[in-house]
Parts: C-alpha cells; sequence; structure tokens
C-alpha cells in the first residue's frame, strides 16, 4: 500500500489563515502609527512608563497655564505702571502749578481750581478696572479703592478740624487772620493725623493693606500690584485737598504761602514714593517676561520629552507597513497556491 | 482443499473489507475540517478459514500532546481574561494626549483654582472651579462604577462558567461511561474517545485540568489545585452569584465538591481556565484598582477639608468642596472602601442645590468657625493659595493601594495609571505568548491526529485497484464456473 506522511490538511489551510489573520491586525495597527506618528496604543506600548508620559503632559499643561497667567499679571501690572504714570505726571504738573500760584495775584483761587480737578484725576486713575477688578483695590477687588471727595466723609472731616482748630468756618471772612505759624500748625497737627494709617482706611479708601499676589504655578509667585494705600496716595490727597479746601478762602498771604509750601514739600514726597512704587512695579514686570521666555524653552523641552516617549521612528513604521504587505500578499498567493495543490486535481 | 467456491469466498471477503475501508477513507476525508476528530485507521485480521476482516479501528492520539494542549488552553484563555479586564480599567485613561486621565482631572482642578485665585472675586471663576470640581467627582464615581460593574460582569461570567464546567463534566460522564462499559461496535467506540479528547478540550477553557487514565481507559479529571471534578461521576462545582454588587461587596467563592477553589486563604487554587482568571478579576485586580480610586477621591476631600479659624483650634476638621455623602472625614492613609463611588460636591457650594461657590474662596463649609475670609475681602486670596498648595504636599496614601505609602495626589494618581498600564502590559505580553503556545500546541496535536484528504484519496486510489482485482477475480471465476456448467450440460 502507498505509505505517505503529510501534514494534516487541517494544520497546512490552519497556518496560513493564522498567519493571515495577524498580518492583517499588525498592518492596521503600522498603518495608524504611520499616519499619527505615535504609539498605536500608549498603555501598551509604555507600561508602567505611562505614568512619566501623564507626568510630562500634566507638566506641560500647567507650564502653559503659568505662561497665560503671566502674560495675564504682566498686562494687569503694565496697566498699572501706566495709571502709576499718570498719577506721577499729575503731581508734576500740579507741583508747577503751584509754584506759578504762589506769588500770583489770583494764585489762591487758581491752586485751588487746580487742586479740585487734580484730586478727581487721581480718583479716577486709582479706580481703574482690570477684568472687572480694582487694580489699586489690594483685596478689596469690588469696591472703587479711592471714596469721591466732593460731598464725602474726607471733606466733612476737613471741615470739622478746620472747625475745630481755629473756631471758625472756612468760608468765613475771619480766616484771613490765621497766621502762618497757626495754619503750619494745623497742617502738621489736625490735618495731618487725617491722612494717618486709620484715618485714611476710614475716610478715603476702600482699599486692603495687602496686595493680590500673582501665583502662576511652575514657581512664580510675585507682587505686581500697587494699592491705594501706598503711601504715595495719602500724600498726594492731603496735598490736593489742602490747596483745594484752604486755598479757595480768604487766606493771607504768609497764610496761603505756608499752605503751598507744605502742598509742595508733600507733592515731593509723594512723587519719590511714586517712582518707589513704579520701579518696584518695574521689576515685577522684569521677571514677568524673563518668566515668559523661561516657560517658552521649558514648554520646549517637555514637548521634546513627551515626543521622545510617545512617538514611533515613522522610517521604522513605513518599512514595517511595506513588509507587512508583501508577506500579506505571499500569504494570500500561498493560501491560493495551497487550495490549488490537491490529488482531488489529479484524478 | 481449496475450491472453486471458497476463492469467491475470499474475493466477496475482499470486497467486504475494500467497502469498509473506503467507508473509512470518506469518513476522514468528510471530517478533515474537524479539529477534534481523529484519523482513523481500519485493523484487518484475518478469519479462521483465511478470508480477511476488518476487526478494529485504530486512532492516531498522542496523549501527552493532548495533554499539553490541554494546560495550554487553559494558560492562554486564563491570561486572556485577564488582558480583557485591563483593557477594559484602562479605557477610563486612554490615550494621554486625550488627557482624560484621573491625574489630568485633578490637575485641571488645580488649575482653574490657579486662574481663581488671580481674580477671587469673579463669581465666574468660582463657578468654573466648582464645575471642574464636580467633572472630578463625576468621573470618580463613574470610575468606581466602572469597577463594580467589571466585577460584576465577572461574578456573572464565573456562574456562566461553573454552569459549563457543570453540563461539561455530565456529558463527560455519559461518553466515559460508554467508553469504560466498550458499549458499541469499534467505531462507535473510536467516536466516542474522540468525543471524550473534546469535551476535555472545552472543559480545559473554563479551568485547569489534569487528567488520569485507568486501565479500563477511565479518565479522571482533577482541577489544577487537586481538587477532583470527575471520578466516575461528576463531582459537584458550585458558586452562589451575588446578584447586587456594590464597591464593598465581595463574590462568592467557587467550590468544588464543597471545597473553596478560590478566594484568598484555598490551599486549592489554580490559575489557569477562565473560572480563575475571572476570580483573579474579580477578587485582586479590580479590588486594588478600586482601593487606589478609593484613596484619590480620599486624598481629594481631605485636600479640601476645613480645620476651625478659631485663635486656640478646638474643633475638628470638617469636609469642604469634596464631601463623602455617607459623611465624616477618611483617614488619611486608610483606604476607606467605596468611597470614590460616594464622593460628592458639597450641596453648600453647590449652585444647583442652592449653595455658593464662593466658600471656596471664603471657607466656611462647616460653619462660622471655619470661615477663613474673616475680612470678608472680595479678592482674598489666602484660601485658594492653601488649596492649590495642598495637591503638591506629599500625604500618607493606603500602602493596601499597591502604590507609593506618601505622594502628593497627583503623583499618587499618576503612579495608579502607571500600575495599570505596567500589569496591562505584562498581562498582554504573557497572553500573547499563550496563545502562541496554544496555537503550537494545537498544530503538534494536528500533526499526529489530523487527516491529509491526499493521503486518503492516495488510499482510495489503493482500494480502487484492490477492489478492482476483487471483483475481476469474481468475474473470472464466474466464468470458469459457467465453463465448468456448460461442459457438464
Amino acid at each position: 500500500m502507498l505509505r505517505f506522511d503529510g501534514v494534516p490538511s487541517l494544520v497546512m489551510s490552519g497556518i496560513s489563515r493564522a498567519s493571515v489573520a495577524t498580518s492583517q491586525q499588525r498592518l492596521a495597527e503600522a498603518q495608524k502609527e504611520l499616519d499619527s506618528g505615535r504609539h498605536h496604543d500608549m498603555g501598551l506600548a509604555l507600561g508602567s512608563g505611562m505614568g512619566a508620559d501623564i507626568g510630562l503632559r500634566l507638566q506641560l499643561a500647567e507650564i502653559t497655564q503659568a505662561r497665560d497667567l503671566a502674560a495675564q499679571g504682566k498686562a494687569r501690572a503694565g496697566m498699572t505702571q501706566s495709571a502709576l504714570q499718570a498719577v506721577s505726571k499729575l503731581a508734576g504738573d500740579f507741583l508747577s502749578t503751584l509754584s506759578g500760584a504762589r506769588g500770583a495775584a489770583q494764585g489762591q483761587q487758581l491752586a485751588s481750581d487746580a487742586a479740585r480737578s487734580a484730586l478727581a484725576a487721581m480718583t479716577d486713575l486709582l479706580n481703574t478696572t482690570f477684568a472687572g477688578q480694582y487694580l489699586f483695590g489690594g483685596l478689596n477687588a469690588d469696591a472703587p479703592p479711592l471714596r469721591e471727595f466732593a460731598g464725602g466723609q474726607a471733606e466733612a472731616a476737613i471741615a470739622v478740624a478746620f472747625q475745630t482748630e481755629f473756631g471758625i468756618g472756612q468760608q468765613d471772612p475771619a480766616v484771613s487772620q490765621i497766621s502762618a505759624a497757626a495754619m503750619s500748625a494745623f497742617l502738621d497737627g489736625s490735618f495731618a493725623g487725617l491722612f494717618a494709617a486709620s484715618a485714611w482706611t476710614g475716610a478715603w479708601s476702600n482699599a486692603s493693606n495687602g496686595n493680590l499676589l500673582l501665583r502662576t504655578g511652575s514657581g512664580l509667585n510675585l507682587d505686581a500690584s500697587s494699592s491705594a494705600n501706598a503711601p504715595f496716595a495719602p500724600k498726594l490727597a492731603q496735598a490736593f485737598s489742602m490747596m483745594m479746601a484752604l486755598g479757595q478762602s480768604g487766606l493771607s498771604r504768609g497764610a496761603f504761602e505756608a499752605t503751598a509750601d507744605k502742598a509742595v514739600a508733600l507733592l515731593s514726597e509723594a512723587q519719590w514714593d511714586l517712582g518707589q512704587e513704579q520701579s518696584l512695579i518695574g521689576i515685577a514686570q522684569q521677571r514677568l517676561t524673563a518668566f515668559a521666555d523661561a516657560s517658552e524653552k521649558r514648554k520646549f523641552a517637555v514637548t521634546q520629552a513627551i515626543r521622545a516617549i510617545e512617538s514611533v521612528d515613522p522610517y521604522e513604521a513605513a518599512t514595517r507597513v511595506n513588509s507587512l504587505m508583501t508577506q500579506l500578499e505571499t500569504s494570500y498567493a500561498i493560501t491560493a497556491r495551497i487550495s490549488r495543490m490537491s490529488l482531488l486535481s489529479y484524478l | 482443499m481449496a475450491t472453486l467456491s471458497s476463492a469467491l469466498n475470499y474475493a466477496l471477503s475482499g470486497l467486504s473489507v475494500t467497502a469498509a475501508q473506503s467507508a473509512l477513507v470518506s469518513r476522514n476525508v468528510t471530517y478533515a475540517g474537524d479539529d477534534n476528530y481523529t484519523r482513523k485507521t481500519a485493523e484487518i485480521f484475518t478469519l479462521p478459514g483465511g478470508a480477511p476482516a476488518v476487526s478494529n479501528y485504530g486512532r492516531s492520539m498522542d496523549k501527552q500532546l493532548l495533554d499539553k494542549l490541554l494546560g495550554s488552553t487553559s494558560d492562554a484563555s486564563a491570561k486572556q481574561v485577564i488582558v480583557d479586564a485591563l483593557t477594559r480599567m484602562s479605557a477610563m485613561t486612554g490615550d494621554p494626549e486625550a488627557d482624560g486621565s484621573l491625574a489630568a482631572e485633578i490637575a485641571k482642578l488645580q488649575q482653574s483654582l490657579r486662574i481663581y485665585e488671580t481674580n477671587p472675586s469673579d463669581p465666574a471663576l468660582a463657578s468654573t472651579a466648582l464645575e471642574r470640581a464636580r467633572t472630578l467627582a463625576s468621573k470618580l464615581n463613574g470610575a468606581a462604577n466602572e469597577i463594580t460593574d467589571i466585577r460584576a460582569t465577572a461574578d456573572r461570567a464565573m456562574v456562566q462558567s461553573v454552569d459549563r464546567i457543570n453540563t461539561l463534566l455530565s456529558q463527560f460522564k455519559v461518553v466515559n461511561d460508554s467508553i469504560v462499559r466498550g458499549a458499541g461496535t469499534a467505531g462507535e467506540l473510536a467516536e466516542n474517545l474522540d468525543q471524550r479528547d473534546a469535551i476535555l478540550k472545552r472543559l480545559s477553557d473554563e479551568i485547569g485540568i489534569r487528567t488520569a487514565t485507568r486501565p479500563n481507559n477511565d479518565v479522571l479529571i482533577y482541577a489544577e489545585g487537586g481538587a477532583a471534578l470527575f471520578e466516575g461521576s461528576p463531582r459537584s462545582v458550585t458558586m452562589q452569584r451575588t446578584s447586587l454588587f456594590d464597591p464593598g461587596t465581595l463574590g462568592k467563592a467557587v467550590y468544588i465538591d464543597g471545597v473553596a477553589v478560590t478566594g484568598p486563604s484555598t490551599p486549592m487554587a489554580g490559575s489557569g481556565g477562565k473560572l480563575m482568571a475571572l476570580a483573579e478579576v474579580r477578587d485582586t485586580l479590580s479590588l486594588t484598582f478600586q482601593r487606589q480610586i478609593d484613596e484619590i477621591a480620599g486624598g481629594l476631600i481631605l485636600n479640601f477639608a476645613e480645620s476651625d479659624q478659631l485663635p486656640t483650634p478646638s474643633l475638628p476638621g470638617v469636609a469642604g468642596l469634596f464631601v463623602d455623602v455617607n459623611g465624616g472625614l477618611p483617614v488619611p492613609g486608610l483606604a476607606s472602601i467605596g468611597l470614590a463611588s460616594r464622593i460628592a460636591i458639597n450641596a453648600l457650594a453647590d449652585p444647583q442645590s442652592g449653595g455658593t461657590p464662593s466658600l471656596i474662596r471664603d471657607g466656611g463649609f462647616g460653619g462660622a468657625p471655619y470661615v477663613y475670609n474673616t475680612l470678608q475681602q472680595s479678592a482674598f486670596q489666602g484660601r485658594i493659595g492653601q488649596l492649590i498648595e495642598a495637591f503638591d504636599i506629599a500625604v500618607p496614601f493606603d500602602p493596601g493601594a499597591g502604590l507609593g505609602a506618601n505622594a502628593t495626589l497627583r503623583n499618587f494618581s499618576v503612579q495608579s495609571a502607571s500600575w495599570l498600564e505596567g500589569q496591562r502590559q505584562a498581562s498582554q505580553i504573557a497572553s500573547d505568548s499563550a496563545a502562541a503556545g496554544k496555537v503550537r500546541a494545537n498544530e503538534s496535536l494536528l500533526r499526529v491526529t489530523g487527516v491529509n484528504i491526499d493521503q486518503e484519496m492516495a488510499s482510495l486510489l489503493d482500494l480502487e485497484k484492490s477492489y478492482q482485482a476483487s471483483a475481476k477475480v469474481m468475474s473470472v471465476i464466474d466464468a470458469m464456473l459457467a465453463a465448468l456448467l456448460d461442459a457438464v450440460r
């Protein structure tokens, strides 16, 4: 009898069937990797390295956010800076008006009018808002930091102090009798007391003492704000209201000059304080700019690291697709040949 | 003395043997595509008086190769079950590019708090932070439900597997009994043996088994751990289904003949087959993962918990933005089972329940003594700053979760993703190699037992020749007899 030790038919057809199925699956995966440039199944490819990848992605999100928040903070600091500049210019302009008015005939009225408008302008500037927040409000961000002077608590307090000191009202003709020395004593005494810290927050300012801090994450933590409680503000308000409330009345020349001298001294102090405040914010702005640059660099580095972890070599993927396609075609060809290769065809 | 009629008899029995062999070839060809079929051959012996007859059917089988196949089948099925469960768990994380992981959600909450801190007086930012917190809480709830569902599904599949095992064992008894009794023809015996092996193969898909054969061809089946599944009669495999799963529910053990074969303390545990793998998914894998997300939920609740702001603190801490719906605060470093399914947004901060999101800024979830923003500043940053920093402070976690015992909340959740994908990668590799092993074992067995159609066709050619020869002999004898009869007429 004819002996024949062949491979069972099921094994022969089974081999090519199994290899076609796996090749097709691999091909689909390789094509996906070629399209996206990334592993087709990240968890499977990275295994316990997945945490490092997620960690990097979180870091990327954090850096991006820090960069955005820093940019926002920079805009806020810039706005604060320009408001401070405007206040500084206000003080400078008033100073020159005052030196002119000191010796002029209509000087008192002139100084008083200029003071009124300067005070109003300062109130407007310090009540600037940014994204719904009052810039100079500190932590009390939703109330105007500087209250209105005209008709407000501050105006009344000055009137009361004047009345108490001299026994007459500000508009009383008898004010011309007040000596320069008495006026100086009033200005340094009870009038100055109206602008001391607690009186300031009581009558003038709604701002808090602490500033709004900027914390962006990624290590940036700075104070890029100013507040209506900063030293320059009470001094300016004192100088303006001094000239406004006292200058308009019929003071003697000596008393007026004493008042104007006091105002000039206060204004130059305030200008120095403003300079300090501006330079602090300028430093914060510089830090924010430097941080933005550093963030871009870090972002780039982290993005590179993520790519290194997640990417597949495109050339390798392309070669894999090619060789799998060749393999599949061969499998198809072999399957066709094997199925034709049967003794049945020859019987 | 040989006569013409005895020559005719030989030719006749030759025809019947050839017919029987042809029938066998036809049968082999018919079942060539069935991998449970073993190739049959006719064993021919000589009757007293010299005529040939088919006495028995040979069956190509190799016990060792079959045992190898049974082992690799249960190995491959078990590993596939584990991979499927891990893939389902990992789908909750998804591709890191999509930022869908728990770690990413936690980071998003921290980021929304950072934005809130830049402008704490903006109620819209408070609402954004609150919605982030809500998303995170519901993501945790969803993950907890998914894990519970994975466990419930595993439990149902275990019951089905137990049912299948019992059905297969009772089928096995019928077939094994008729083999032991030697009932039926030789052909039927060979078919029964095939059928018995086929049942073993299906059984090994469900549970890892070892077999032993007694001299009378009686087969005994033991589970991997040593419990007897079949000794003359099937032993009962039982498991009580748990109809309602919640995170704290532990599924019931599988018993073989009254002895527990799954569960933490059984000496009879095996690892092969779907049943054992499902038990591992239900009792170990999913529970570890659940403990991890419970700890993440606990960490969140503790992160946002408030302490009293009295001059001399004397009150206990209370839950802040996140609460356990059952009340109370979790204990640091001790997983509270099912916490991830119970974590929710505090109604006091939730506008949908009439709450105010700005409590995140001010504190005071626990009442007046817990208010942080005592000056009622609209841009109060202190509390938000604390909450943001809390994410980056290492806190104790339950070592039972299988991750670091001390980590920041974010790192803990990152570690959890690493753990899961590490398990998945390892089990996928193991599963791929087990599946390949099964294919190889099956192929080796098929090489011994399988039918090659060409071979059968070749045999058929042989048979055709001998049939033609026997027929020719008969026609010649017929002619001779006719000549003889003509002579005597």
